[in-house]
C-alpha cells in the first residue's frame, strides 16, 4: 500500500515538474528568446532613421550633398543648420506598412502584433503595453475610432526611437570626453588648443542634431496620433511617453 | 479513498509550494553576457511597514523572488535610508545613506519655503521645471495643500536621478573596450581567465545596483508623494515620468 502511494506521488511530482516547465520555464529559455528578439527589433525601427553612427564621427562629411535626390526614393529630408556653421541632412524613409496607417488593414496589423506581445505570447510579457492601452482607454477619442491599436504601435515608435535619440546624445557625449582627454596629452599647446575647440565644435553640432532629432520625434507622433484621432489632449500624450517598453513592437507583418 | 486523498493532498502541497515560489510570471529574467543590454520587466513589490519608524520596499529582478538580485530599502523618520542590495553571487552590499542635518524634513514649511526657492532660481536654467508645476497644478490635492513646491521639488531630483542612473548604465556599455583591455593586459592565460571572471562579476553587479536603484526611485517618490499629499494619482505620475531633466539639483539647505 504504502509502496503504492509512493509511486503515485511520485509519479505526481513529475507530472508537476513538467508542468512548471512548460508554464513557468526556466529563465535559461527566456534569456535566450530575449536576446533574440531585442537583436531582431534592433534592426527593425519602424521610423527608417539611418544609421547615425555612420555619420556622427564626421560631421563635415555629412553635410547635404547638394544634388538633388532620386525621385523614387520615398521619404522626408530635413536640412539642418547649426549655429557652428555645420549643415546636415537628413532622410528619414518610413517603413513601407505606414503607406497605410491609420487604415483598417494597418489597424489589423497592429493588433495582431499587440496580441502577438501579449495573450498570445509564450514568452515574458512586458506589462508595460498593457499600461499603454489603459492610457488610451481613459482617451474616449481613441475608444471611440477604430484604431486603438494603431495608436499603441504608434506611441511604441515614439518612445523606442526617443530611446535610441538618447543613447546618440550618450555616446556623443561620451566619446567627446575620450577625445578631449586624449587631446590633452599633445604637448604642443597650440595645436592642443586647436583641436580642443574642433571636438568641442563638432560634439556641440551633434548634440543640436539630436535635440532637433528629438522634438521631431515627438512632433512627428504627436502629429500621427492627431491623424488617428482628430485631436491628443496634452496630458494623454505625457502619459503615453512616461511609459517605457523594454523592447520596440517590431515590424509589422506587411506584405 | 484513503490513497486517492493522500495523493490529491500531496499534489496541492507541491503545487502550493511551486506557486510560492512563483509568484509572477511577469517577473523578468536576466540573461545574456553583454551587461548593456539585458532587459528586464521589473517586479515591484511595495511593502508599507506602517508604523512610526520605518518606511520599507523591496525592489527585485529575478525570475524567482527570492533567486535574483534584491534591494531592501528602508527610511527612517529622521531621513536615514538603509540600503541592503543582494545578489545572485551571495554578495550583499548595504549602503547607509545620511541625511544632511541642514536639509529640513519634507512635509516642512522649511522645506516648501527652500523648495520655492530653487523652484525660481532652477527653472530659468532647466525649462522643463515649468512641465513639471503645470503638472502639479493640475493635481487639486497639490496645488491645495501647503506643499505645492515640496512635490515639485521631489519630481525634479526623481527624473534628474533618473536621467543620471541611465547615464550610469550607458557608461558601462560604452565602456566595454576598456573592460577587455584590462583582462587582456594579463598575458598568463590561467590568471586571465579568472582577471575575466572577477571583471564580469564587477561590472555585471554594478549594472545590477544601477537597475535596482532605477526600479526602487519611481517607488520611493510614489511614497513620499502619498505622504504629502495622502494620495497620488496614477496619470500625474505617469505625466511626471516624460518630463526628461538632464540638470543636477543642488541640494536644498537651510541657512
Amino acid at each position: 500500500m504504502n509502496k503504492r502511494i509512493l509511486i503515485r506521488i511520485g509519479v505526481c511530482l513529475l507530472i508537476l515538474s513538467a508542468l512548471r516547465l512548460v508554464f513557468f520555464g526556466p529563465s535559461s529559455r527566456l534569456n535566450v528568446i530575449e536576446s533574440t528578439i531585442q537583436s531582431e527589433s534592433q534592426s527593425n525601427i519602424a521610423v527608417g532613421l539611418s544609421p547615425i553612427f555612420n555619420v556622427n564621427h564626421d560631421l563635415v562629411g555629412s553635410v547635404a550633398p547638394m544634388e538633388s535626390e532620386p525621385p523614387e526614393v520615398e521619404g522626408i529630408t530635413n536640412t539642418y543648420s547649426f549655429s557652428s556653421n555645420h549643415v546636415v541632412t537628413r532622410v528619414v524613409i518610413p517603413n513601407p506598412e505606414f503607406k497605410i496607417f491609420g487604415t483598417p488593414k494597418f489597424e489589423s496589423l497592429a493588433k495582431t502584433q499587440f496580441e502577438s506581445l501579449t495573450i498570445n505570447s509564450k514568452y515574458i510579457v512586458d506589462t508595460n503595453l498593457y499600461e499603454l492601452r489603459e492610457v488610451f482607454r481613459d482617451f474616449p477619442a481613441a475608444m471611440n475610432s477604430q484604431f486603438l491599436y494603431s495608436g499603441i504601435y504608434q506611441t511604441a515608435i515614439t518612445t523606442c526611437t526617443l530611446r535610441e535619440v538618447r543613447q546618440f546624445i550618450f555616446n556623443t557625449r561620451y566619446q567627446a570626453m575620450r577625445d578631449l582627454e586624449e587631446a590633452n596629452t599633445i604637448t604642443d599647446a597650440a595645436e592642443r588648443e586647436s583641436k580642443i575647440e574642433r571636438i568641442k565644435a563638432m560634439s556641440s553640432a551633434q548634440l543640436e542634431l539630436y535635440e532637433s532629432m528629438r522634438q521631431e520625434t515627438l512632433e512627428d507622433g504627436r502629429q500621427n496620433l492627431i491623424k488617428l484621432y482628430g485631436e491628443l489632449p496634452k496630458p494623454i500624450f505625457q502619459r503615453l511617453l512616461g511609459i517605457e517598453l523594454r523592447l520596440p513592437m517590431g515590424r509589422l507583418s506587411y506584405p | 479513498m484513503k490513497s486517492v486523498f493522500l495523493l490529491v493532498l500531496t499534489c496541492v502541497v507541491v503545487f502550493l509550494f511551486f506557486k510560492i515560489r512563483q509568484p509572477d510570471l511577469k517577473s523578468s529574467s536576466f540573461g545574456g553576457k553583454l551587461i548593456g543590454s539585458v532587459l528586464t520587466n521589473h517586479l515591484v513589490k511595495i511593502e508599507t511597514v506602517d508604523s512610526n519608524i520605518r518606511t520599507r520596499r523591496i525592489e527585485t529582478l529575478g525570475f524567482l523572488a527570492g533567486t535574483g538580485p534584491m534591494l531592501i530599502s528602508e527610511e527612517s523618520e529622521s531621513g536615514i535610508i538603509t540600503n541592503v542590495y543582494q545578489f545572485p553571487s551571495g554578495k550583499l552590499i548595504t549602503e547607509v545613506v545620511l541625511p544632511n542635518p541642514k536639509t529640513p524634513l519634507l512635509g516642512s514649511a522649511e522645506y516648501e519655503m527652500l523648495a520655492e526657492q530653487d523652484y525660481i532660481k532652477s527653472a530659468a536654467v532647466e525649462t522643463n521645471l515649468l512641465e513639471i508645476k503645470e503638472i502639479f497644478e493640475e493635481f487639486p490635492l497639490a496645488k491645495k495643500s501647503q506643499y505645492l513646491y515640496s512635490g515639485i521639488r521631489e519630481a525634479y531630483v526623481l527624473r534628474a536621478k533618473i536621467y543620471r542612473l541611465q547615464d550610469s548604465g550607458l557608461l558601462i556599455s560604452a565602456q566595454q573596450d576598456i573592460v577587455e583591455k584590462e583582462i587582456w593586459s594579463v598575458s598568463d592565460p590561467v590568471k586571465r581567465e579568472l582577471k575575466s571572471k572577477e571583471v564580469y562579476n564587477r561590472v555585471h553587479e554594478e549594472a545590477l545596483k544601477i537597475w535596482l536603484e532605477m526600479g526602487d526611485a519611481p517607488n520611493r517618490f510614489k511614497q513620499r508623494m502619498e505622504r504629502l499629499y495622502g494620495e497620488f494619482p496614477k496619470p500625474i505620475f505617469q505625466r511626471l515620468m516624460s518630463i526628461e531633466i538632464t540638470a543636477e539639483p543642488e541640494e536644498l539647505v537651510g541657512p
